[in-house]
């Protein structure tokens, strides 16, 4: 078996499976829930980015998937990942704080301007979370 | 930071994954280590040194 064959076929550490797997976890969280969000919404595709009121049902299940699912999940990851994906991590978080301290006031008296429309937090939130995966994932595998 | 990590898995004709298996970190791990593009932290630098029965300063570098 060559070096190559081996680089795919050699098992990960336990640890190392272990924080891959719940990655894989949090995304099927987050996939559910937007299905149900979907599901229980008005029907339009905007529910995560829409201010319609929802019922009190939706929100709860929201709410606790997001301040306890998801957060145990997070605790996981961070006893099972490893140094160099911590710091590529830490790295995205960096840069995504300083986008939304430079963002949010900019876009705030922007929209006080009547320049742009008035700032969105869950607009502001999926930028930061993209921007934060983009620059982990570069760091972990560039 | 300069190494030998790479040439030292060479030796022991190991992959990256093996060596990352070994040393209980991730291939990508393994790999910005053997680019200089993570400078491993003292534990995992002495877990290397441990590996390969080397002192630290024979496989790391810190004067380029």
């Amino acid at each position: 078996m060559t070096k190559n064959e081996r680089e795919t076929s050699v098992p990960m550490s336990p640890k190392i499976r272990k924080a891959r797997n719940l990655l894989w976890i949090a995304l099927a969280v987050g996939f559910v829930l937007g299905i149900y969000f979907g599901a229980m919404g008005d029907g339009s595709m905007d529910i995560l980015f829409s201010n319609n009121p929802v019922s009190s049902a939706v929100a709860g299940i929201g709410i606790v998937v997001w301040l306890i699912v998801v957060p145990w999940i997070s605790w996981l990851w961070w006893q099972a990942v490893d140094e160099h994906e911590a710091g590529a991590y830490r790295e995205g978080a960096m840069v995504a704080v300083h986008l939304y301290i430079f963002m949010v006031p900019t876009w705030w008296l922007a929209a006080r301007a009547g320049w742009v429309p008035e700032q969105q937090p869950m607009i502001v939130f999926l930028i930061v979370c993209v921007v934060w995966t983009a620059v982990w994932f570069y760091r972990k595998y560039a | 930071m300069n190494n030998r990590l790479k040439v030292l898995r060479a030796e022991r004709d190991w992959s990256q994954a093996e060596l990352a298996l070994h040393l209980d970190v991730s291939r990508q791990a393994v790999n910005a280590i053997e680019t200089g593009k993570h400078d491993p932290s003292l534990p995992l630098a002495f877990r290397i040194a441990r590996l390969f029965e080397m002192q630290i300063e024979e496989i790391f570098d810190d004067q380029k």
